[in-house]
């Protein structure tokens, strides 16, 4: 069975900028897959190339196994595609009703058009404002009239450009849990454009990370964790730190002492990530010199900010008590470090 | 979509670089029999920086109360402008000059400043003022609000504030300035039917006299032209020059604003004052006047009738032609070739600084040959007002086109919408109501335009505005009165039809069957 | 519905188009009048003989610079005008047909106006300037133009603009000849101007100017002032001394085919028909107002004296014709000039 999105060495320029350098990608069939980055990373613009949009200047893309763009002669545009979107601000029609945006969306060969418009739209819950016109509606609802749309197109490819980003966080949660059970029911393959990373551990099967117009990552959100391919990566993932830190001989320095972490890097300072443990401040007076000097209570923890000698930054822990300001030690567990090159 | 980019740039050749080529090349080929005097040149532009210098800082501060100011003085300000705006310079000088008909208000000091000079101040000022608060309101639109909040926060005292607003606003008054300048130097209704360039030559009436009286002298009207085009060019580019270097005073940022706050007395004076002044100069007078001499007289003997209808005609195929073919040119210009827009941007600015007097010469000369022999003809007549109808029409669909999120096409798109469908229930649907202001805005400017009519009618068949212009000339004012009302009156039948047409249209449907 | 009424738009537009744009069908003889009378004869030209005419009326100014502006490719066939100066201007630029049938039974004053090439025919005559003054505000109104730079006059006298007014120029062209010919009259013409000439558009704006006082005296074609003073009983015309004889001429278009030409020569002749010069008279408003110049026509309207009475004069078309437009460049410039 084809991939319902080949990507191969597809490359945009905008301006004199190389937004997308020779990306490849592919995404199995009914399958989720997030596609994160920083903003001017790139993501729009390869969602744009994906649902044709725009074109691409090298490379080709397919669709469950057919050739929409060649850079060259072969380009099937968006409406050819069969694919449905949903968009971070709707763009639900204004002078249309809720159920006119629907029913216009669905395939023509439909039996019913409103009758099937109505069932997506009490499908997500909104048929009690069918007649409304999206203006009229909250935000939440109006994205529900929205994926409500884009399932009406029976599409083979759904596309989802930061689809609740401009959401509350409550509304966010919920319809997060929705858009997945409605997607899965559906059977339908999906790329959802995040820099949220809930995105990807509640909806992805696969995350493939954007930097600088080249895919630096690709695989299951675990992978991403485990193995975090650069600094934003490992933020992303929820790592702390993000320290400059010098490093001599493959061995970092921090307080005057040489640690050695399984990550190697060549360069004189490195950018030093740690996962929940990796550093915390010792009881029993040894470890590394440092001073501790604030103390805040943050979501049931303390965070702690130490001054280390020989460190350009403040070092956080958090710890269950408070902190008195003033000398204190930290200890480092090295086996919890990601250290990246600056 | 190179092959329709390159069609359309052959097309906008055609109708604009053609025919100027060939105007103002003759200077260079042709002596002008009856020399060149710079008279009527330089009175031209002494009346133009004079008017300007009056109508930029009034127009910079009606601007700045249209911006932050709300309240009933505001609004009647606001509308008495737009009144002004869309009024014909010659229609208020006609109900002007019916006003100077007694011979009380005729020999009265008034009077005789009013039938010299003076008056063509007066109108001129009167015509400019609306083009300088509107291009002074854009520059406001753009300005946050923080710059002066900040000022008062930190303490700054009053006049340091004054002074700080003032600096601020000067981007605004040069661009009143500039704009007023240009609509000055190129208006030809008012000194058309004042009639007092026989005493006080004026450039644009200088040229049509060239082209429309005999002995005809192309050439000489010819290098007018230049004068008027550098002279307008030289004007837009000191005021970009301005704008480059006082625009980040006025924008920085990202730009907040506040809403519109209630007039203070004392603003409510000065402005509800200045309302009733500009209702009463601009509207009121004029309009009345042309009221009570259109119902005097034998009003069974209205000449030349047709002309209302056959420009009203003229007027709604040019416009539906110039907006067809502007959102054609924003569609393309909205594609991937960048060179396109560059290329649009510098065609379409330029035609900004020729007005329509000259494009009328350039077809003149330009279609009446053994190739193109479309001179005396209907259909050189609305390609001529298709022609200089188009920036406008490309500014305001872009406008309306600019204001809507083009996610909403794209979804369109992607869902598979039929491209009828999406003509239709999509892209029509959503610029239905910008397009048809538009679309009137256009048909009204067509309708009362003069001088491409005058120069290019099709004899036997009179447009409104020679009609008017030729019963001002014989001092038949109560033909001009009638031909004007009338004209305004169909205008009027039209845009209230069009509105509750396209209202009934796109009306909501009931909520009431909503559930399913 | 909005597809309904995107049709409804769409079907508008393009038939005010089609209405607009559809090509005429063959219009027949087509004429440009300056002449008040000139749909009229049409009408009954087309009604005798079933020959189609198209009358297009225009001032005079507009129809000569129209005929100037299509060059060689004239959209008209006949053209009818006062003026042989102007007629005589056309011809220099090479845009008229030449040999047109001469009117039979022409007076002596008639065939004095024959154009030596047959470039045009005169049809009529009105004088290029007489004085309509208010008898109420000047009680001794000049007889001559020298007259005009007395005291008295200053401020009080107004005129057309020449290159607005068609019959215009003639005027001017009289005044100049009678002051000592071109360029040595321009010193009374200066003269006029110092002593606070007024300027106005075409006739009825200056006789508008005389009836809102601003003016006491206008100085405008013979045909306007005689009809003004019909309908304003308390204004007086003068003939002044002498008077510039305007005849109103016919044109033919340069490269006509044979059968307009044909055409063409049945209207020339149609016109000066004791009947049809009748006609010019009752329906021709201040145009109507002219000295009929063949044996056989009827007498002039009554307010007109006899000819004989006055001291004419008829300029050399051909000579002041080619002056029109350094002369008229002169004055506009004398004019403005403070």
């Amino acid at each position: 069975m084809s991939a319902s999105l080949t990507i191969t060495g597809v490359s945009r320029k905008l301006g004199q900028r190389l937004v997308l350098k020779d990306i490849s990608l592919t995404l199995g069939q009914g399958q989720f897959l997030v596609l994160a980055g920083e903003s001017g990373s790139g993501k729009t613009t390869l969602l744009r190339l994906a649902s044709g949009l725009d074109r691409a200047d090298t490379g080709s893309i397919h669709i469950h196994g057919r050739l929409v763009d060649d850079a060259k002669a072969a380009f099937v545009p968006a409406d050819k595609r069969k694919l449905a979107m949903v968009f971070q601000d709707f763009a639900l029609w204004p002078h249309l009703s809720c159920l006119e945006n629907v029913a216009l969306a669905t395939p023509p060969d439909t039996a019913n058009r409103n009758a099937a418009a109505m069932a997506l739209l009490d499908r997500l819950g909104v048929a009690a404002v069918a007649r409304r016109r999206p203006a009229q509606l909250s935000g939440g609802q109006q994205q529900r009239v929205g994926i409500a749309r884009a399932l009406a197109a029976k599409p083979h490819l759904l596309l989802l450009d930061e689809p609740l980003s401009s959401l509350d966080m409550e509304t966010r949660i919920k319809l997060r849990d929705e858009l997945l059970e409605t997607v899965r029911e559906a059977g339908i393959s999906a790329l959802l454009v995040s820099h949220d990373p809930e995105d990807c551990w509640q909806l992805a099967d696969h995350v493939a990370v954007l930097e600088g117009g080249v895919i630096r990552q690709h695989g299951a959100p675990r992978d991403l964790w485990m193995h975090p391919a650069s600094a934003y990566i490992a933020r992303f993932t929820g790592a702390a730190g993000g320290l400059s830190v010098p490093v001599v001989d493959g061995a970092l320095e921090i307080g005057g002492a040489l640690i050695r972490i399984p990550d190697k890097i060549t360069t004189p300072r490195g950018k030093l990530f740690w996962r929940d443990g990796g550093v915390r401040m010792s009881g029993d007076g040894t470890g590394i010199a440092a001073e501790a000097i604030s103390t805040h209570f943050d979501a049931g923890k303390f965070r702690v900010r130490w001054k280390v000698p020989g460190l350009p930054q403040p070092l956080v822990t958090f710890e269950p008590e408070p902190v008195s300001t003033g000398p204190g030690h930290i200890v480092i567990n090295p086996e919890k470090f990601l250290l990246f090159t600056e | 979509m190179s092959l329709l980019r390159g069609m359309l740039l052959a097309l906008l050749a055609c109708l604009f670089i053609y025919p100027l080529e060939r105007l103002l090349s003759l200077p260079f080929f042709v002596p002008s029999p009856g020399g060149i005097d710079s008279h009527a040149y330089l009175n031209s532009l002494g009346l133009a920086v004079l008017v300007g210098l009056i109508v930029a800082p009034l127009g910079a501060l009606f601007a700045h109360a249209l911006e932050v100011l709300k309240g009933r003085a505001v609004l009647a300000l606001g509308f008495a402008l737009w009144v002004l705006f869309l009024a014909p310079g010659y229609v208020l000088t006609t109900g002007w000059l019916v006003i100077f008909t007694s011979p009380v208000a005729r020999n009265s000091a008034f009077g005789h400043a009013f039938l010299d000079v003076g008056g063509l101040i007066f109108l001129y000022c009167l015509k400019a003022l609306p083009f300088a608060a509107f291009v002074a309101r854009a520059t406001f639109a753009q300005a946050s609000s923080s710059l002066a909040e900040a000022a008062i926060v930190l303490g700054v005292i009053p006049w340091r504030r004054r002074l700080l607003a003032l600096r601020l606003a000067l981007p605004a008054i040069a661009a009143s300035f500039t704009i007023a300048a240009i609509e000055t130097i190129q208006e030809f209704g008012i000194p058309a039917t004042l009639g007092v360039t026989t005493k006080f030559p004026i450039i644009t009436y200088a040229i049509y006299q060239r082209l429309n009286t005999t002995p005809t002298d192309f050439a000489g009207a010819a290098a007018l032209c230049w004068w008027l085009i550098l002279t307008a060019g030289l004007l837009a580019v000191m005021q970009l020059s301005v704008q480059a270097r006082h625009q980040a005073a006025l924008t920085h940022g990202r730009a907040r604003r506040n809403p519109p706050r209630d007039c203070a007395a004392s603003e409510t004076m000065l402005f509800g004052g200045s309302a009733a002044l500009l209702w009463l100069l601009g509207v009121a007078a004029p309009m009345l006047a042309l009221i009570d001499t259109a119902l005097s007289g034998d009003i069974s003997a209205t000449d030349m009738l047709d002309s209302v209808p056959r420009s009203l005609g003229y007027g709604m195929l040019a416009a539906s032609l110039a907006l067809a073919l502007g959102v054609i040119v924003l569609k393309l210009k909205a594609g991937r070739a960048r060179w396109f827009p560059a290329l649009l941007q510098v065609l379409l600015s330029a035609n900004m600084a020729v007005p329509g007097l000259i494009l009328g010469a350039g077809y003149v000369i330009a279609f009446n040959n053994d190739f193109l022999p479309l001179y005396g003809t209907v259909l050189l007549l609305i390609i001529a007002y298709t022609a200089a109808a188009l920036p406008i029409a490309i500014r305001l669909m872009g406008t309306a086109i600019g204001q809507l999120d083009k996610k909403l096409d794209e979804a369109a798109r992607i869902f598979a919408l039929p491209s009828f469908v999406r003509l239709i229930d999509i892209e029509a649907a959503l610029l239905a109501k910008p397009g048809l202001y538009a679309w009137l805005l256009v048909t009204a400017s067509v309708m009362y335009e003069l001088p491409i009519s005058e120069l290019l009618y099709v004899p036997g068949a009179t447009p409104l505005g020679v009609a008017i212009v030729s019963a001002d000339m014989m001092a038949e004012y109560g033909q001009a009165a009638r031909l004007a009302l009338l004209g305004l009156l169909s205008l009027g039948v039209l845009a209230a039809v069009l509105s509750v047409a396209l209202n009934f249209v796109t009306r909501q449907q009931p909520e009431t069957e909503a559930v399913p | 519905m909005r597809r309904l009424f995107a049709g409804v738009v769409v079907a508008v537009i393009v038939v005010i188009g089609a209405v607009l744009l559809w090509p005429a069908p063959d219009a027949g003889l087509v004429v440009y009048s300056g002449l008040d009378y000139g749909p009229t004869v049409a009408a009954a030209f087309t009604k005798e003989t079933g020959i189609k005419v198209d009358i297009v009326r225009l001032s005079t100014g507009s129809l000569l610079a129209r005929i100037a502006s299509q060059g060689h490719h004239p959209a008209w066939d006949l053209a009818w005008f006062d003026g042989a100066t102007a007629a005589m201007s056309l011809d220099q630029a090479g845009l008229l047909a030449h040999h047109l049938p001469a009117p039979t039974n022409l007076n002596a004053t008639g065939k004095t106006m024959l154009s030596s090439q047959g470039a045009y025919i005169p049809t009529g005559m009105t004088l290029a300037g007489v004085f309509i003054y208010d008898p109420a505000r000047l009680a001794t109104p000049p007889t001559s133009w020298s007259d005009l730079t007395q005291p008295a006059y200053q401020g009080q006298v107004g005129m057309n603009d020449p290159s607005i007014s068609g019959p215009t120029y003639p005027m001017l062209a009289g005044m100049l000849s009678n002051a000592g010919g071109w360029p040595q009259g321009q010193n009374y013409v200066e003269a006029l101007k110092a002593d606070g000439l007024h300027m106005f558009d075409k006739n009825d704006a200056t006789l508008a100017a005389l009836q809102s006082q601003a003016i006491s005296l206008a100085i405008v074609q013979s045909s306007a002032a005689v009809y003004f003073a019909a309908a304003h009983p308390a204004l007086k015309v003068i003939f002044p001394s002498p008077a510039f004889a305007l005849p109103n001429v016919m044109v033919e278009a340069a490269g006509l085919k044979d059968r307009q030409r044909a055409d063409a020569a049945k209207f020339m002749a149609f016109v000066m028909r004791p009947d049809i010069q009748k006609l010019r008279q009752t329906h021709g408003e201040a145009d109507g107002d002219y000295w009929p110049i063949t044996t056989d026509a009827p007498a002039p309207l009554p307010g007109l004296p006899g000819l004989g009475t006055l001291d004419t004069v008829t300029l050399d078309p051909a000579r002041w014709g080619g002056l029109e437009s350094a002369i008229n460049s002169w004055f506009a410039k004398a004019m403005t000039d403070s």
